[in-house]
């Protein structure tokens, strides 16, 4: 209990931080927001109006504070660009990034757990070197051009899917799971790589332990040993490293969208960066770091459940 | 008679020249026997209790011979065969306790897992039977043990779960390499205490691997003196110790303290 | 060269520094030589097909792809040099003050690291690119900022396990300074994680380059770079499937080189 408490404390102190990081960051920025707002051929006075308005008047904790309560109830202002609330025009693009994501993890721990452990058992075979020699080359595809790649083969050539095609979840959600798959596909892939060479190389170090070899003594076959003794203790790394992989397949799902043509997240956060229209990124960037903490947090906590030794260490 | 090893050998071939660690070991034990190997390290002797446990390294390695276990050959079954055995029949207790348990696994499960594998029993009828051994291995609080984790439980403690998770079966044999050799003194005389009621009342043969002859003397009924993978001499445990033939028997029984045997 | 290739004797260090050396040789060449200008639109060669001419054939202008793949290869490759060396630099002063006098400033610099490690790398580029504004030298500067944290965590937690070692006691003792102890005595040994994390880091930058090019912000036309030439070749990919497989496979080359020597210098023998 203790340890959820100071977890969840450390992690609330985080995102206080990376909130007023965030809020700073758009402040050193030169330019006037009311200005942005109202255009060049404002007013002096129209303008002081405005600052007054939009409270920029007010000293700049005063401000970050009530910039933070506000996001707290979900009111990230108004796009200087359109006449829209921020909240209005993210709001449904976040189902968009949240599936791809939790797709692509899917698939990435569903596809590497088995093929870790079965490059791991056939350690040294034919196998397991061919195995070794796609993964390192597919590491080094960046998922944008596997997108790509995919867009090409199953798209223009086997014609399984249309090319910058989309159904929005709204209308019809299994079609959009359709659309999702091969840009769950490009961001996992590379991480799926990954989490293969390192599980195996874990299961290989737990082989080892005497502790197999107990299990092998009560009569369990390699693969009962490998999945029901070796796989979990084998795991404590590959926890840590998802965790970092799904923060970075949230990043790679914005540049992927484009590849696919998808109106999400990304799409809104390069326009408005282009327009400068910050209310919008930083909303953007700031949900991004929480569901990247918020997924941390998740992360030692399944950590500890499957390692009860950390409890003894705090 | 339970157990036949017949002209047993073991190469390993994985060095450039292969290197034997077991030479013509041959020997029998009988049911409800305990059996005392005892050698220095490098002597064979656990080479000889891992070929019979089945848990040789499957790889680099030439092994030749017979091990006879109620009548049937467990040097050339084949794995599927083999596992039949290992953990119902023959079961085996390590030297390390605190590394030979699965750190992620309760000990609960760790107990009942050959249960599991080789009965077709029910969790609750499992438990059962768990919480009896934890009990007979006096453990305080078995449930509380059963929930636990090997990180929770001190060597001495381990070393009685895993002496349980090897009877729960019910074996006919129980291998234990050196099972104390881990552990301090006073922890030490209680697991042998241990292995001898357990060997009475469930009538189970030990083999017993150590290098330590206090303890062998201690435990055994009949005794082996193993070295660079030879038998040297064999014999009744007051034979071995009061009447020793082999010079070599002689030698490792006085660089022994006298105030211990 | 050749003690290199003797001492790492392995394969993976081979065939990475073969892939290496052949992407340096294309990126150097570049500087000073490509077969055509890279802006020259030959409208004849308008998707010419990859041939003698056009090793990698043409593009929609009719420009010439490998000599925009050379082009390329050199922007690319040294914006990630850049890029890894501020994030190293600045990277291992954070890292060397706040793991060598630890204390209130290594609380306070760390507290605010692990918040900026919230950020995946590319992200956090973007946030800086959206207050710098786009173009090469803001997106160099965006990387290089965004690739410090994690140099410093790594240099952080390598120089807390130095400050147990009797050594630095023993300089202490000798009348050495804390500047002394920091860049003579403890750097060399942290050194071959240093490495490590480099090369890993230089792939990452090459990634996020290639990335932020391929979403727009990076270099800007008619500069060429590998990740603009995706994002145009994509509109192109029935008509011209090169044009999108020569600039995607260079990046592939690049990373897998250096991921090869990196994994090669681990091993050793």
């Amino acid at each position: 209990m203790k340890y959820y408490l100071k977890k969840i404390v450390s992690m609330l102190l985080t995102l206080l931080v990376v909130s007023f990081l965030v809020f700073a960051a758009f402040e050193i920025i030169p330019g006037d927001p009311a200005l942005a707002k109202l255009g060049a051929e404002a007013t002096e006075v129209r303008l002081a109006q405005m600052r007054e308005q939009m409270g920029l008047n007010r000293p700049f904790l005063v401000r970050y504070g009530s910039w933070v309560l506000d996001c707290l109830k979900g009111n990230f202002g108004n796009s200087y660009s359109y006449n829209q609330s921020v909240r209005s025009m993210i709001a449904d693009k976040i189902p968009i990034t949240i599936t791809m994501t939790i797709m692509a993890t899917i698939l990435t721990i569903g596809i590497s757990i088995p093929a870790g452990v079965s490059t791991a058992k056939h350690a040294g075979s034919r196998y397991d070197k061919g195995s070794y020699v796609v993964n390192q080359f597919v590491m080094a595809i960046p998922s944008f051009f596997l997108g790509i790649l995919m867009t090409f083969v199953f798209g223009l050539i086997l014609h399984w899917f249309t090319p910058g095609g989309y159904i929005s979840y709204k209308k019809d959600f299994r079609g959009f799971l359709g659309y999702m798959i091969l840009p769950s596909v490009a961001i996992a892939i590379p991480k799926c790589a990954m989490s293969i060479k390192l599980l195996r190389s874990a299961i290989l170090t737990e082989a080892d332990k005497d502790y197999v070899r107990t299990a092998y003594s009560r009569g369990n076959s390699t693969t009962q040993v490998l999945y029901g003794h070796v796989l979990k203790n084998a795991l404590i790394p590959l926890v840590t490293f998802w965790g970092m992989a799904v923060a970075d397949m949230v990043a790679g799902s914005i540049v992927v969208e484009q590849v696919f043509n998808i109106p999400g997240l990304g799409r809104i956060l390069l326009t408005s960066i282009s327009n400068r229209d910050y209310p919008v990124v930083e909303a953007i960037i700031l949900l991004v770091a929480v569901v990247v903490i918020v997924m941390n947090l998740l992360v030692d906590f399944l950590y500890r459940k499957i390692d009860h030794r950390i409890d003894r260490e705090e | 008679m339970l157990l036949e090893v017949k002209d047993l050998t073991i190469e390993f071939h994985d060095h450039d020249r292969p290197e034997r660690v077991v030479e013509n070991v041959s020997f029998s034990l009988d049911r409800g026997g305990i059996l005392g190997i005892v050698g220095e390290s490098g002597s064979g002797k656990s080479m000889t209790a891992l070929a019979i446990a089945g848990l040789l390294p499957r790889k680099k390695l030439k092994k030749s011979g017979e091990i006879l276990f109620d009548g049937v050959d467990l040097l050339t079954l084949e794995r599927a065969k083999l596992r039949e055995y290992q953990g119902d029949e023959i079961s085996v207790i390590f030297q390390e306790p605190m590394t030979a348990l699965n750190p992620t696994m309760t000990i609960g499960k760790q107990v009942e897992e050959s249960l599991r594998i080789h009965r077709g029993l029910s969790r609750e009828e499992r438990k059962k039977q768990a919480l009896i051994w934890l009990d007979k291995v006096e453990m305080d609080d078995p449930e509380r043990v059963y929930e636990a984790y090997p990180h929770e439980l001190s060597g001495g403690m381990r070393q009685r779960v895993m002496i349980a998770a090897a009877m729960v079966s019910g074996p006919e044999l129980l291998i234990a390499d050196e099972p104390t050799t881990a552990l301090d003194v006073t922890v030490q005389a209680q697991i042998i205490d241990l292995l001898l009621k357990i060997n009475e009342k469930e009538k189970v043969s030990i083999l017993f691997i150590s290098h330590d002859l206090s303890l062998i003397r201690q435990i055994s009924h009949r005794v082996l003196v193993m070295q660079n993978g030879r038998i040297v001499e064999e014999g009744a445990v007051e034979q071995i110790f009061d009447d020793p033939k082999e010079d070599y028997t002689k030698q490792l029984l006085a660089a022994i303290p006298k105030v211990i045997l | 060269m050749r003690k290199l290739w003797k001492k790492y004797d392995n394969f993976h260090f081979h065939i990475g520094l073969i892939l290496t050396s052949i992407i340096m040789i294309l990126a150097i060449t570049g500087i000073f030589y490509t077969p055509y200008e890279t802006t020259e639109m030959n409208i004849a060669a308008k998707f010419a097909r990859p041939s003698l001419q056009h090793l990698m054939g043409c593009d929609n202008y009719g420009r010439d792809i490998f000599s925009r793949v050379m082009e390329g290869i050199r922007n690319t490759f040294f914006i990630a040099l850049i890029t890894v060396s501020i994030g190293t630099v600045v990277g291992v002063l954070i890292g060397a003050a706040t793991g060598y006098f630890g204390g209130l400033l290594d609380e306070i610099l760390m507290r605010i690291n692990d918040a900026l490690f919230a950020f995946p790398s590319i992200l956090l580029a973007l946030v800086i690119i959206s207050i710098l504004g786009t173009g090469t030298i803001n997106v160099t500067l965006a990387l290089g900022i965004a690739f410090i944290p994690s140099f410093a965590r790594i240099v952080r937690s390598e120089y807390k396990k130095q400050m147990s070692q009797d050594y630095i006691q023993s300089a202490r003792l000798m009348g050495a300074g804390d500047a002394r102890i920091i860049f003579v005595h403890i750097l060399p040994n942290i050194l071959p994680v240093l490495v490590s994390s480099v090369m890993i880091g230089f792939n990452n930058a090459v990634l996020a380059e290639a990335g932020l090019s391929y979403l727009g912000i990076g270099v800007q036309p008619p500069e060429a770079s590998l990740g603009r030439m995706l994002s145009e070749a994509q509109s192109y990919l029935f008509t011209a499937p090169w044009y999108s497989l020569f600039p995607g496979l260079v990046i592939v080359v690049m990373v897998l080189g250096f991921a090869l020597i990196a994994e090669g210098l681990s091993q050793k023998k």
